[in-house]
């Protein structure tokens, strides 16, 4: 019985971790633009040659 | 001049000419190289992939001196968001943003540019979020680079006064997800207590009684808006929906510590925990913002942010606060005069369109007085400032408190009465059953009340209007008419009367419409089309709508005389378009029924074909909106501050009589909604000026028309595109039917109240029961009232 009580417990303990994730996600504007992440994502980013990055560092 | 026309390589657009090119690629314009050369040099050419190359922007002419007023530290501090260590953020609005290829690009930007750190797309929004690096490079330097791509930022006055808002919704998603944490762990819990029928471990259960009690915590903070509204609702003696639901999450709360403590009891924390989050769900839904708009913009939205001022030779940019009374300013086609001024130039044509309704534009001459907010069309004008910009005619008008917005917060009236009724009646049946159980059992007698309080809770009620009224603004939506809050709904049901604006309302003013009358012309269409594309003036615009089909002939000559019209020569063909007075001798009495005052003259060899005349273009199908409007009972009138020019045309269109006033100026305008007011009507004013802003917020409802969404628009409690303005009749169907809607959801919601009342009254209400019933009339409420609503809408063919 001791078990199944510190099972339950331990997953509120968990959810809770889950939850204080959550809320600091949303304080952090994670969920301000719920839209444009979905476009961001499907974007080739393999498209970036290796040798970019110090490319650019000679421009302008 | 061969036949294939060259595409530009950039935005696709067919390039008149050969002239600009770069390594055998030709371009329309230099902007459009420009913005190739910066993706080539970056090995960015990838843009082109995405979207099939639909992405690319043609960019704007601009001078590069528009921007200089960043140059000033002030400004460009207060466009900042913040600037610590010479780090800056800053944030615009792009309204060109319109694809993927867009945000790709734009996030680039760190690489197309040295100094930029970061940049962040918000599509929804349009916006982008710019960190930079001051020491490398300025606002001006980054505002300049974003119109080079394409993407002009569009600035007003606002953008300099206003910080921008936090995101309102932040608290509600935490609220939201701690009572969904909270009722989805509690459900789970709550199986020992229901199925296990007593078999189970004392002491699991005894666990989670004290957890139970623990959660009671995290859901009263969740539901902690409705107890502070209901407070206040108390205080101020304004009943709403509120106070029912607060006397429920209390009792439940109550009741479960009571019991927990007690031990007489499981408490009822599961269904506290469903009301909370179901509540919630429904405020979320509520709470659809649409992100593009404002209905609130005043009018220093209308103004750009800086202008011309002349000095002898010298020419500055000044931030429009700095005018002094007598600068001379430079205003360029198209553009707003910001103050009151005189004309300096010889002549000028002013477009007053969107500050008096005035359909056509007004010429004048030297000394003549300028409004502000007027439009210089036709040419560009300098003009002496006669006042400073905050002491104009405009901007004082707009300060007048009447034209002001009275209440930010539509309260739904029938959220208020449905409230008070059924809290009286709840309280009434709690207390009986309290009074039936007390000679027999205390405990069942309290049992019984608490139950009665539990049980009533109207969440079904609640969530009726935020779901009917949240569904129907979406649809709404989806056609273009965009609603502040979900409770407009309510205002367009309750409204008899609707006031119409004429010009920019009824009539589109972009588009004019052109009627010709005279001889046929059709051998010099040719000429007529390429002397009109050549010339600024406006009615040039809308001549070139009737001959846009034929082709181009190529002019040896071509004259545009400011104030008079235009001449075009071709071989021997001498012709000119332009006003009476230059071109038409009035003894003559060839054009003896027409509206001169319209009409611009076509003149071919020094004979006079005929005059195109200016007629208002009136939107397809709305004369038919006006006539079925009237017929579902609302009372129908136009007020304009146009001339009474278009009056025989609207009567000869309309089947029913509607009252018509004309030359109508903005407090005129505001006093005439005022009356209908006082005479007891519910009125909605439709408008989309200036001149309409003090109607538009004195009227029960205001609707502004705009033919696009970035436009700026008077303050008014939602906006509907100026082409949709025809399915008005449709939009007032649905929200009649989304009334019914709600009146049948109540029904059902009633329904289950009765269910839940007999088991309570009868204090034979367990937890299971109130755990099954609650979350169950929520969702059968949510459901129905949705489909309900989408079915409506699609019977309506909406």
């Amino acid at each position: 019985m001791l078990a199944l009580i510190a099972l339950i417990a331990v997953s509120l303990l968990v959810a809770i971790i889950f939850l204080v994730l959550f809320i600091s996600a949303v304080k952090n504007d994670q969920y301000k633009d719920t839209y444009t992440p979905s476009v961001r994502i499907l974007f080739d980013e393999s498209e970036n040659k290796p040798n970019n990055k110090s490319n650019v560092r000679g421009k302008k | 001049m061969s036949d294939t026309k060259l595409i530009c390589e950039h935005c696709g657009s067919i390039c008149p000419d050969d002239s600009i090119s770069l390594d055998s690629k030709y371009f329309c314009c230099n902007g459009c190289k420009m913005v190739y050369e910066i993706l080539h040099e970056n090995d960015l050419e990838g843009f082109y992939g995405i979207e099939d190359g639909k992405g690319a922007i043609k960019p704007d002419d601009y001078d590069h001196r528009e921007f200089a007023f960043l140059d000033n530290s002030e400004i460009a501090d207060k466009l900042k968001t913040y600037s610590i260590n010479n780090k800056a953020k800053i944030t615009f609005l792009l309204p060109q943003i319109h694809c993927s290829a867009c945000i790709w690009l734009l996030e680039k930007l760190p690489e197309l540019k040295e100094g930029i750190l970061e940049a962040k797309v918000d599509f929804m929004q349009k916006e982008i979020d710019i960190v930079f690096n001051e020491n490398d490079i300025s606002v001006r330097q980054v505002v300049e680079l974003l119109t080079a791509l394409g993407y002009k930022p569009k600035m007003d006055l606002n953008s300099i006064d206003n910080k921008k808002q936090t995101n309102p919704n932040k608290a509600l998603y935490i609220k939201l997800g701690i009572a969904g944490f909270c009722f989805g762990n509690l459900m789970m819990l709550a199986f020992p207590e229901y199925l296990s029928g007593g078999d189970f471990e004392f002491e699991i259960k005894e666990f989670i009684k004290w957890i139970n009690l623990l959660f009671i915590i995290p859901l009263l903070y969740s539901g902690s808006d409705y107890l502070k509204s209901a407070y206040y609702g108390l205080k101020t003696k304004v009943f709403n929906i509120d106070i029912p639901i607060s006397i429920g999450l209390l009792a439940l709360a109550g009741r479960s510590i009571f019991e927990i403590i007690s031990g007489f009891g499981a408490g009822y924390v599961d269904s506290l925990g469903g009301l909370v989050f179901f509540l919630l769900t429904g405020k979320l839904f509520q709470q659809k913002t649409f992100n593009t708009l404002s209905f609130n913009r005043d009018y220093r939205s209308y103004f750009p942010l800086s202008v011309i001022r002349k000095n002898n030779d010298n020419e500055e940019y000044i931030p429009l606060k700095d005018i002094k009374v007598g600068d001379l300013l430079f205003i360029r086609n198209n553009e707003i005069i910001p103050t009151d001024s005189l004309l300096h130039s010889d002549t000028g044509l002013i477009n007053y369109s969107f500050v008096t309704g005035e359909s056509s534009p007004l010429e004048i001459n030297k000394s003549d007085k300028i409004y502000s907010g007027g439009r210089s069309v036709g040419g560009s004008m300098v003009v002496r400032a006669t006042k400073e910009f905050n002491q104009s005619y405009m901007t004082k008008l707009w300060n007048d408190d009447s034209f002001k917005k009275q209440s930010e917060n539509i309260v739904s009236k029938l959220s208020s009465v449905t409230a008070k009724y059924f809290s009286i009646v709840i309280i009434i049946i709690a207390v009986l059953s309290l009074l039936f159980w007390l000679p027999e059992s205390t405990s069942k007698a309290f049992d019984a009340f608490t139950a009665v309080l539990i049980i009533a809770c109207p969440c079904a009620l609640a969530l009726t209007l935020p779901f009917t009224y949240g569904t129907t603004m979406r649809i709404f939506g989806k056609r273009d008419y965009f609603i502040r809050n979900d409770t407009v709904v309510e205002l367009m049901n309750e409204a008899d009367t609707i006031v119409f604006d004429k010009t920019g309302t009824l009539t589109k003013v972009e588009e004019g419409k052109v009627e010709y009358i005279g001889k046929n012309y059709k051998d010099y269409e040719g000429i007529i089309k390429s002397a009109v594309r050549s010339s600024t003036h406006p009615i040039s615009k809308t001549i070139l709508t009737a001959v846009k089909d034929s082709d181009e002939l190529k002019l040896n000559e071509f004259h545009e005389y400011p104030g008079k019209g235009i001449e075009a020569i071709v071989d021997s063909i001498n012709l000119r378009i332009g006003s009476p007075d230059w071109l038409y001798n009035k003894n003559d009495k060839k054009l003896e029924n027409i509206p001169l005052e319209n009409s611009a003259i076509l003149k071919i060899n020094d004979e006079i074909y005929g005059a195109f005349i200016n007629r208002s273009n009136f939107r397809e199908g709305i004369f038919e909106v006006l006539d079925i409007l009237n017929n579902e009972g609302f009372e129908i009138s136009i007020i304009s501050g146009d001339t009474e020019r278009d009056r025989k045309e609207i009567e000869e269109n309309l089947r029913s009589d509607i009252s018509m006033l004309f030359k109508k100026l903005p407090h005129e305008k505001l006093k005439y909604i005022e009356e209908l007011k006082k005479s007891g009507k519910n009125v909605i004013m439709i408008g989309d000026g200036l001149n309409d802003a003090g109607a538009l917020a004195k009227a029960d409802l205001g609707i502004a028309v705009t033919e696009e969404t970035n436009n700026f628009t008077p303050g008014s409690d939602s906006i509907i595109l100026g082409s949709k303005l025809k399915e008005l009749p449709k939009l007032f169907k649905l929200s009649k039917s989304a009334l019914k809607i709600v009146y049948a959801s109540y029904l059902i919601s009633f329904l289950y109240n009765i269910i839940g009342i007999s088991f309570a009254a009868q204090a034979l209400l367990s937890p299971l029961i109130a755990a099954i019933l609650m979350p169950l009339s929520s969702i059968s409420v949510i459901a129905f009232t949705v489909f309900s609503v989408k079915i409506s809408a699609k019977k309506l063919r909406l």
